[in-house]
C-alpha cells in the first residue's frame, strides 16, 4: 500500500514538476492572450454602468461581499487597463505585473457582467487560466521580459515551465469531465437515448430564424434525423465524461482533444453557443517546443 | 526552483484540484467562476420552441424587430430575455433560490449549528432578496433603459439604415408548437405582452 502511494506520488510528482525549457509555457501565453485580446479589444465595459438595477442578480462573490458596480466611467477605465494588461500579458511585458492584473481585473468586470440578468460560463476557464497564469513564471520564455534578463535564464530547463501548463490541461478536462457527470447525474443514459437533442436542435432552428440564411437549415436538418442526433448525443456525452484520459496517453489525447474541438465549433454553427475563450485554451494542448525542433 | 517556491506551487495546485475536483464529482451549487457546467443536462424533451422578441414601432405604425446583440448592447439576447423572465417571475426565482441555500445548508449537516439561524444569517447576508416588488415598476424601468440603448447604439453605429425612429417598444411571446405538427408546417403564434405605452397585457 505504501510502495503504491509513493509510486502515485512520484507519478504525480513528475506530471507537475519535471523539467523542461520555458519556450511551451512562453508561446501558448503569447497564443493564448493574444486570442483573448482580440476577443475584448472593443469592448466598452463603461456601458455595464448603466445598465438598471431591476436586472441586478449578482454572482455568490458579489453577493456575500457586497461589492458594488462602479461607475461608467470607472469601469470603463478598468476595461482599458485590462485589455491593455491581456496584450501585455500576450507580448511578456512586466509580465508578472500584467497578468495579475488581468486576473484580478478580469474578475472583477467580468463578475459584473455575468451578475446582470444571467450568468454565462464561458469565462470561467479562462479566468481560471489567467490565475494560473499569475502565479506561474510564464514570462521567461518568448517574451519582450526574456530579452533584457539574463539570457541563460530564460533557455535554460525548470521545474517551474512544467507545472502551469499541466495544471491547466487538469483544469480543461476537469470541466468537460463535469458537464459530462452532470449529464449523467441529471439524465442518466437518457441523455442521448431520448430525442432530447433532436428535440433541442429543432427548438434552437425556430428560435434563431432568420439570424444566418447560409446555417439556419442546419438545426432543423440534423434534428429531424432523430438517429444521427443520438449519434451526436452519445459521442458528445462519453467524449465529455472520458475528457481526463487525455491527460495519461498521448494516443487517446489524440483523438480526444480535437475531438473537443470540433465538438464546440458544432455547437457554435448548429446552436449559436459560442465558445471563444474556451476554444482559444486548445493552445495549451499543443507541444509548441516541440514543433519549433521538428521545424528547425 | 527554491524548495519554499515549489511548496507554494503545490499548495496552489493541490487548492485548485481539489475545489475543482469536488464539483466534478458533487452537484454543488455554482460559485462562479467554480461550477458543475450542468447546463442542458437534464434531457426534458420539449416540442415547443418560444422566444422573446421586441420590436419598435416607428411614426407610421410599422412593427421592426430589433436584435438585442446589436441594439441593446452591452446586453446580448440571453440576458435581455432573462431579465425579462426574471421581473415577470419574481416569485419562482425567490423560491428556486431559497431552495438552493436550503441545499446548501444540507450539506452542512455534520455541523452542530442551528440550521434555522444559519439560513436567516445567509439570507441575510445575501443582497440577492432585491426581489422585484412592483412588475409593473419594474418592466417600465428595464424598458426605458432598452429604448435609451436603442437609440444609444443607434447614433454610435454609422449605417444610416440603423438609426430609425422608435416610438414604442412592444414585447412579445412567439411560439412554435410542432408537437403534432410537420415542422415545416408550423405556424407561430404571437402574444403581446408589454408596450411601452399601455403596459403590461400578460399580467394584469
Amino acid at each position: 500500500m505504501s510502495s503504491l502511494y509513493k509510486n502515485s506520488k512520484a507519478d504525480v510528482d513528475k506530471f507537475f514538476f519535471h523539467p523542461v525549457a520555458p519556450d511551451n509555457l512562453g508561446i501558448s501565453r503569447f497564443l493564448y492572450y493574444g486570442t483573448i485580446f482580440f476577443l475584448y479589444i472593443g469592448e466598452d465595459f463603461s456601458q455595464w454602468g448603466k445598465v438598471p438595477e431591476v436586472i441586478w442578480y449578482p454572482i455568490f462573490l458579489f453577493d456575500f461581499f457586497s461589492i458594488p458596480v462602479l461607475s461608467p466611467e470607472v469601469l470603463g477605465i478598468l476595461g482599458k487597463i485590462w485589455v491593455i494588461s491581456i496584450l501585455f500579458s500576450s507580448i511578456g511585458f512586466l509580465t508578472r505585473l500584467n497578468t495579475v492584473l488581468a486576473f484580478l481585473i478580469g474578475c472583477y468586470l467580468l463578475g459584473v457582467v455575468n451578475s446582470f440578468a444571467k450568468t454565462h460560463h464561458t469565462e470561467t476557464l479562462m479566468l481560471l487560466i489567467f490565475g494560473i497564469m499569475s502565479f506561474s513564471r510564464c514570462g521567461d520564455g518568448f517574451s519582450v521580459d526574456g530579452l533584457y534578463r539574463n539570457p541563460n535564464k530564460g533557455t535554460r530547463q525548470n521545474i517551474e515551465y512544467c507545472w502551469p501548463v499541466n495544471l491547466i490541461r487538469v483544469m480543461f478536462t476537469f470541466i468537460f469531465c463535469a458537464a459530462g457527470l452532470s449529464k449523467l447525474r441529471n439524465s442518466g443514459f437518457e441523455w442521448f437515448t431520448s430525442d432530447f437533442l433532436s428535440s433541442l436542435f429543432i427548438n434552437h432552428g425556430f428560435v434563431s430564424g432568420g439570424s444566418n440564411p447560409y446555417i439556419e437549415w442546419i438545426p432543423f436538418w440534423i434534428g429531424s434525423r432523430k438517429g444521427l442526433s443520438h449519434v451526436i448525443a452519445g459521442f458528445a456525452f462519453f467524449l465529455e465524461i472520458l475528457t481526463p484520459l487525455a491527460l495519461f496517453n498521448k494516443y487517446l489525447r489524440a483523438v480526444i482533444i480535437p475531438s473537443l474541438f470540433f465538438m464546440l465549433l458544432g455547437f457554435w454553427v448548429v446552436l449559436g453557443i459560442p465558445f471563444p475563450q474556451v476554444m482559444a485554451s486548445f493552445v495549451f494542448w499543443i507541444p509548441w517546443d516541440r514543433l519549433i525542433r521538428v521545424s528547425k | 526552483m527554491k524548495n519554499s517556491t515549489k511548496k507554494r506551487a503545490k499548495i496552489f495546485i493541490v487548492t485548485l484540484i481539489t475545489v475543482q475536483g469536488l464539483y466534478v464529482i458533487f452537484p454543488l451549487p455554482d460559485i462562479w467562476p467554480i461550477s458543475n457546467y450542468s447546463m442542458f443536462s437534464r434531457a426534458k424533451v420539449n416540442t415547443i420552441a418560444s422566444k422573446l422578441e421586441i420590436r419598435g414601432v416607428t411614426r407610421n405604425g410599422n412593427e421592426l424587430l430589433l436584435n438585442a446583440n446589436d441594439h441593446f448592447h452591452p446586453l446580448d439576447s440571453s440576458r435581455v430575455n432573462k431579465g425579462i423572465n426574471r421581473i415577470l417571475n419574481a416569485t419562482r426565482y425567490r423560491e428556486k433560490h431559497e431552495k438552493r441555500v436550503d441545499r446548501v445548508i444540507g450539506y452542512l449537516d455534520f455541523l452542530p449549528v442551528n440550521k434555522t439561524r444559519l439560513k436567516e444569517t445567509i439570507q441575510n447576508r445575501l443582497l440577492y432578496d432585491s426581489e422585484v416588488e412592483d412588475e409593473k415598476e419594474a418592466m417600465e424601468e428595464f424598458f426605458s433603459y432598452l429604448l435609451a440603448q436603442y437609440k444609444f447604439n443607434g447614433e454610435m453605429s454609422n449605417a444610416d439604415d440603423r438609426i430609425i425612429e422608435t416610438y414604442e417598444l412592444r414585447l412579445y411571446r412567439v411560439e412554435w408548437d410542432w408537437t403534432e405538427t410537420q415542422i415545416h408546417n408550423v405556424i407561430p403564434r404571437e402574444e403581446l405582452i408589454y408596450s411601452t405605452t399601455t403596459g403590461l397585457f400578460q399580467h394584469e
